[in-house]
């Protein structure tokens, strides 16, 4: 009987082996060297909305600044959602938080805060200016750090075929079949993950959120003493929490959504709004994607394991 | 030796403001609640910090009951030791004051009858309070919104016996003093010059507010200038080691809080630590 495709059982799983461990291994190195970061970088000269931006995206950044100018006094909120200006701009204020001023002064309401042009053009600044500054993760840097793990997925492909073909040419699959698994379990995890911030980000964030664990909501922090400033880069560093304990009633008429401390344990954010739409796997940035490879490397070995 | 030799203008730690506490820049002393520390003897981060910069901690307790007719709990004694070691606190201080009786927390500091009986019980207290303490224990008498009608004693020759039994030292709350005085219409200058000023180890400051006409020592108003100007007098007398601004709630914006503790520089001779 005749090898399938010309090949040898064992020599086509060498070479399968051999080319998906060199493929796993340089995407790994690669990866691991896009989502680096420069050596050494410094976010406590940041906005509080940058910070808040990089810490819990763009709808956190809106909630510091929120904090911020209702910290001045210059904000209320109608029970109705509609924001009201109350006050000119206060010193210190930041481009988002004049745009978000000028956006309450138009009755805007904080749920669709974003969605203002001046909002969301301040917003892209601030995602701009991380991505510069080597923090923020760009989305041509994920989509490069994605090609690695599109060509495993490749290669997962490429063995199911053999699969099927070394079967129906009633050869032995039995090595084949989990090693296909584990190529496609690799592929789906690493093409799923997709980090919104360098690790160098990840290390100042948590020495920021260490740095000012007296702001954090569980102290119960005396915002009116540390003042709109830092009010807001409680926000930015612990979510919007902290605007339900420093101002429950704004945060209840605004409809912020209340959701507890954010200690910088669970992974990053995502955007649910500018997802790129490439296929399956939508905005998670966790860790938690091994769902999706066991499912297919339950197909893949119903198939394997049946012949 | 003075504990708390010209440590200067302090500020009691609380949780909410740690963070302000921890950028004054000439801060030498703190006070922390005791039954606000965990048993275990781990301090809260900004607390360990400002203790490893040097800054003296006093853990304050609230809890003891100390006036109380029946022993203090030897837990609670053991809790205040275990405070002071992990804070390596030069002093520790309390109540003149009882907070539980038969059992039944009255969930406030309460004054004692001012008779030889209690006093025969504080001392009691005291020495079973010392005598497990590494360091010097200070004793604050209360607020007195009222007085009861068998007393024997002055306040004055009522804290001195206590103070001389004892050998402790005395945790003037220069407010209350106010507070007493003018809630009785009696001056408060005259309580100052019967008091034993040379035990004083630390002095308490924190503000207030007239409701229905009595003054509330509330500790989350600002510190009114009768109380400025009495402490100002106390020092003209005898100048305390040390000085230490209350504020347990409704904390105002720093530049307010900076403004209290320069006034108390301001009225104490100490530097500014702002």
């Amino acid at each position: 009987m005749a090898d399938t495709w010309g090949i040898p059982g064992p020599t086509f799983l060498a070479l399968y082996a051999a080319t998906a461990a060199v493929v796993l291994v340089a995407t790994l190195i690669l990866r691991s060297r896009a989502f680096a970061g420069p050596e050494r970088v410094r976010i406590d000269q940041l906005t509080p909305q940058h910070t808040a931006y990089l810490a819990g995206g763009p709808a956190r950044a809106v909630y510091a600044s929120l904090a911020f100018l209702r910290q001045h006094g210059v904000l209320e909120s109608e029970s109705s959602g509609r924001l009201r200006r109350t006050g000119g701009l206060p010193p210190g204020a930041s481009p988002l938080d004049a745009a978000v001023l000028h956006a309450a002064g138009n009755g805007v309401r904080s749920a669709d805060l974003r969605t203002d042009h001046s909002v969301a053009s301040a917003l892209n600044t601030i995602s701009a200016d991380l991505e510069r500054n080597g923090l923020a993760v760009s989305a041509e840097t994920v989509a490069r750090a994605r090609r690695g793990p599109l060509l495993l997925l490749a290669l997962a492909a490429l063995g199911v075929v053999r699969i099927f073909a070394g079967l129906s040419n009633d050869r032995p699959v039995g090595f084949l079949v989990p090693l296909t698994i584990v190529v496609a379990v690799f592929g789906l995890i690493l093409v799923s993950r997709r980090p919104v911030r360098t690790r160098s980000a990840d290390r100042a964030l948590a020495d920021t959120r260490r740095h000012h664990a007296h702001l954090m909501p569980r102290s119960k922090p005396a915002f009116a003493t540390y003042g709109p400033a830092q009010t807001a880069l409680a926000v930015g560093l612990f979510g919007a929490a902290v605007l339900w304990a420093a101002d429950p009633a704004f945060a209840g008429d605004s409809a912020i959504p209340e959701e507890r401390e954010d200690n910088g344990t669970s992974g990053g954010w995502t955007d649910g709004g500018s997802s790129s739409g490439d296929g399956g796997s939508g905005g998670d940035s966790g860790s938690s994607s091994c769902g999706g490879g066991s499912s297919c490397g339950g197909g893949g070995c119903g198939g394997g394991c049946g012949g | 030796m003075i504990p708390l030799a010209e440590r200067g203008v302090g500020i009691g730690w609380r949780p909410e403001i740690a963070g302000f506490v921890a950028g004054l820049p000439g801060l030498r002393f703190v006070e922390v609640i005791a039954e606000s520390l965990p048993h275990s003897g781990e301090l809260p981060d900004s607390l360990a910090a400002l203790r490893a910069a040097g800054v003296a901690v006093v853990p304050h307790g609230v809890k003891l009951s100390l006036g109380g007719a029946e022993p203090v709990d030897p837990h609670r004694v053991e809790h205040l030791a275990q405070a002071a070691r992990a804070t390596g606190a030069p002093l520790v201080s309390e109540h003149i004051a009882y907070v539980r009786a038969g059992g039944v927390e009255a969930g406030h500091l309460l004054p004692l009858p001012r008779c030889r009986e209690a006093v025969d019980a504080v001392v009691a207290n005291v020495r079973r309070t010392t005598a497990e303490l590494d360091v010097p224990l200070a004793l604050e008498p209360i607020a007195a919104l009222f007085d009861w009608p068998d007393d024997e004693l002055t306040e004055a020759q009522f804290l001195t016996e206590i103070l001389e039994r004892t050998g402790a030292g005395l945790l003037l709350d220069i407010a209350n003093v106010y507070a007493n005085a003018r809630n009785r219409g009696e001056d408060p200058l005259d309580l100052l010059d019967r008091l034993p000023l040379e035990r004083v180890a630390y002095v308490h400051v924190a503000g207030g507010r007239v409701r229905d006409g009595r003054y509330h020592d509330t500790h989350t108003d600002p510190v009114p200038v009768e109380v400025l100007d009495l402490l100002a007098a106390l020092c003209e007398r005898q100048r305390p080691p040390a000085v230490l601004l209350e504020r347990d709630g409704a904390y105002p914006p720093a530049a307010a809080l900076r403004a209290e503790l320069d006034a108390l520089a301001g009225a104490t001779g100490y530097p500014a630590i702002t």
